[in-house]
């Protein structure tokens, strides 16, 4: 029971990182959230038709609320009577709003609610099982890999034209890969994902499955493909993380696996190798050491010669000079030392023949 | 007549309507703001970032006091913004990303600790799930109050800076020049934001308040092009749509209030996206009827103008067949030439022929010095 719950987060978290990955390169991560709360009214209806989630109406309903949403913002910021961000956000909250009152309005006789609605109800996933070659398997199992394998398969064979239309939409065009029809391509593999991820992530948090993976990984690589293989990974450890804090604080697990997601996220934000904050501030100090270094050992240099040497070259002066709080001082002039750079003397510093070669280098930049 | 019976005299009902009111009023204003800086989606981000908040403070107090509970969800908001700010400027993410990465994260772990709360033994948690979706039926007379000092402080912020607001929504590069602080000007900006988010939790929820800020403003914005008019209409529709569908869901049983405001909202912006004054679609569409009957009304009067110069004998009229060679491409022509001539500027001495009148060639003259076919 547990390990098919795992099982079956780690699928809708992959089925969503594929599209998340070009959604947040092309600067439309919202759309995903749009999308996922826009598809609410027709899953409704779809339930409604056979009273179960089940059948295909309700992903059907939800592709064709997903493309209203689509259609009507485009048209909305095409038209000109709103901004394109403006758009979006005027469109989706009706939307949602009516499915809202549909699930509320019928919560009498609807397996559905606000709850189900916004958390999805994984836990509950694996009791409603289907018979495959013999074996019983839970049907969201069974939906989720199917959606695994449909994105997959799409972002392989289409990869180089989804590529190019992402960070070129011109050169795409011009090369016979129309922007539009994988922009709309893309619109529909959202939509089927989200409409798939509903009931075990629920509307809300379909985002953070799409987005926070890929925007994790695009803190760690520039690179796409090793992009997407990170959101692979990084999505997998949260759902497996998520699942079990999930069960061990008897709390929703959807929302559990957001939050160690996030966890990932601020992680790479501090501690990316090449983006962090963490690295980025120790580059600075590293950078600022250097430089001090180089700027001492310069004036020991151009000193070294001259008559008033002794005074020169003494701490105090170079305190002075500066102006560095005279502890970092100290600590640079002894990693001077300890690098054979500099000598110390009677309380003066004297640069030594390695010491001069490196300075004449370093201020050769 | 009755619900408005209701409305003075119904303690609930009253205390309903009053709140709604008011939350509208300050978030429209806000909202105007933010559609024209392009942070249409901001407002959604913050509104779910203040979940967290909301159930921390429940967990660290354990009282539904909702003075404490807005608290909490504001500093939530604060953090948000700050986040979302942050990773902006230090990383590659852009700002959609941004929004979208803090609205799940921080709603994801809000979600948790809801769900954690509810499970608890012997907590009485209900009630904070209607900051989810919001419920207007649970507003009491402290809440009135608490919304109106809120929208108060909003308004009277908005208005003492107004000029800062307007001037660094369209052009931050002078604002800065002429010696306002950009950063300062932001972060009062991101404190109002968060104040009408906050107020307006319990009533519409956390995933519905952006419409709350966003759509008034985009239908206001339909009907003027003047940044005030645009706020206090913008407003005035928020207002009206937070009373109208609060009420609407306090008459009935299972009708979600913030639902309900949000597709009374949207009826507006419908109705503003047709027949707003200055950019709805019909409005336009008979502007452009208009200026191709004028464009085509000079045309012919040109081509007349030409045929008499062309002519020696230039009182000799013009069939209306020779007219329509000249000018072709033009629908009803006929009756354009019988308009013109009921105006005075056309002369028909015999049947479906025309000349100039005096009128007529003074209106070429016109023409021909103030840009040709496409005077007015």
């Amino acid at each position: 029971m547990q390990s098919e719950i795992i099982i079956i987060a780690i699928l809708a978290s992959l089925a969503c990182v594929i599209p998340g990955v070009f959604l947040l390169l092309r600067k439309m991560a919202l759309i995903s959230d749009a999308i996922s709360h826009a598809i609410l009214p027709g899953i409704v209806i779809g339930y409604l038709i056979k009273e179960s989630l089940n059948t295909p109406y309700p992903i059907i309903g939800a592709v064709v609320f997903a493309m209203i949403m689509v259609v009507t913002s485009e048209a909305l910021h095409r038209s000109n009577l709103v901004k394109p961000d403006t758009a979006i956000a005027v469109v989706f909250p009706p939307l949602f709003s009516l499915g809202v009152i549909l699930v509320s309005l019928l919560a009498s006789n609807v397996h559905l609610d606000t709850d189900a609605v916004l958390l999805g109800e994984l836990a509950f996933a694996p009791l409603d099982r289907m018979i495959v070659f013999g074996s019983s398997v839970p049907k969201s199992l069974v939906k989720m890999l199917i959606i695994v394998i449909i994105n997959l398969a799409v972002a392989l064979f289409l990869f180089k034209e989804l590529k190019v239309s992402t960070f070129d939409p011109i050169l795409s065009k011009s090369l016979g890969f129309p922007p539009t029809l994988l922009h709309y391509l893309l619109m529909l593999m959202t939509s089927i994902t989200a409409v798939g991820a509903f009931d075990s992530v629920g509307a809300v948090l379909v985002l953070a499955f799409m987005i926070t993976p890929a925007a994790t990984a695009l803190l760690l690589t520039s690179s796409l493909s090793l992009m997407i293989v990170l959101s692979f990974g990084l999505a997998t450890a949260s759902s497996v993380l998520g699942v079990l804090l999930a069960l061990r604080l008897d709390a929703g697990i959807s929302g559990a696996i957001s939050t160690v997601m996030g966890g990932f996220f601020i992680l790479a934000y501090l501690f990316s190798p090449t983006s962090g904050m963490v690295t980025k501030m120790r580059n600075k100090m590293r950078i600022k050491n250097e430089y001090a270094l180089s700027i001492v050992m310069y004036h020991l240099l151009n000193h070294s010669t001259a008559h008033d040497m002794a005074r020169e070259c003494s701490f105090e002066h170079l305190a002075d000079q500066f102006s560095y709080p005279e502890r970092y001082l100290k600590k640079i002039v002894n990693k001077a030392i300890e690098k054979g750079y500099v000598e110390e003397t009677n309380a003066v510093f004297l640069i030594t023949e390695k010491g001069k070669n490196e300075a004449i280098l370093r201020t050769d930049y | 007549m009755s619900l408005l019976y209701d409305m003075v005299f119904d303690y609930t009902l009253r205390n309903v309507a009053l709140g709604t009111f008011l939350l509208g009023l300050g978030s429209g204003a806000v909202g105007s703001f933010m559609t024209l800086r392009r942070q249409s989606l901001l407002g959604d981000a913050i509104a779910h970032a203040t979940l967290p908040g909301v159930a921390l403070a429940y967990m660290l107090t354990s009282t539904k006091d909702p003075l404490v509970l807005l608290l909490g969800a504001a500093i939530a908001g604060v953090l948000g913004i700050g986040a979302i700010t942050a990773i902006t400027r230090t990383t590659k993410i852009d700002n959609d990303g941004a929004n979208g990465i803090i609205l799940s994260i921080f709603f994801g772990f809000g979600l948790l600790l809801l769900t954690y709360i509810q499970k608890l033994p012997k907590s009485s948690q209900a009630g904070l799930d209607r900051f989810i979706f919001g419920q207007a039926a649970t507003i009491i007379a402290k809440d009135v109050v608490i919304i109106a000092i809120v929208q108060v402080f909003v308004l009277v912020v908005l208005t003492l800076f107004f000029k800062e607001f307007k001037s660094s929504t369209f052009d931050p590069q002078s604002t800065t020049v002429m010696g306002f602080n950009q950063k300062i000007i932001d972060a009062i900006f991101a404190t109002l934001l968060v104040a009408v988010i906050v107020v307006g939790l319990q009533t519409v929820g956390v995933i519905l308040i952006s419409a709350l800020l966003i759509t008034p403003a985009a239908a206001a914005r339909q009907w003027t092009h003047s940044l005030k008019t645009m706020v206090i209409t913008s407003a005035l529709f928020s207002a009206v749509s937070g009373m109208v569908g609060s009420l609407i869901s306090a008459s009935r049983n299972n009708l979600p209030t913030g639902p309900m405001i949000v597709l009374v909202l949207t009826a507006f912006l419908i109705v503003s996206f047709l027949f707003g004054a200055k950019r709805g679609i019909v409005i336009k569409k008979i502007t452009l009827i208009k200026r191709e009957r004028s464009f085509d009304q000079n045309r012919i009067m040109l081509a007349l103008d030409n045929l008499a110069q062309s002519h020696s004998d230039s009182s000799l009229p013009h069939s209306s067949q020779t007219i329509g060679l000249m000018v072709q491409q033009v629908h009803g022509i006929k009756r354009m030439l019988n308009h013109l001539t009921q105006q005075g500027l056309l002369l028909q001495p015999e049947e479906s022929s025309y000349i100039l009148s005096k009128e007529g060639e003074l209106y070429v003259e016109r023409l021909k010095n103030e840009g040709g076919l496409y005077a007015k």
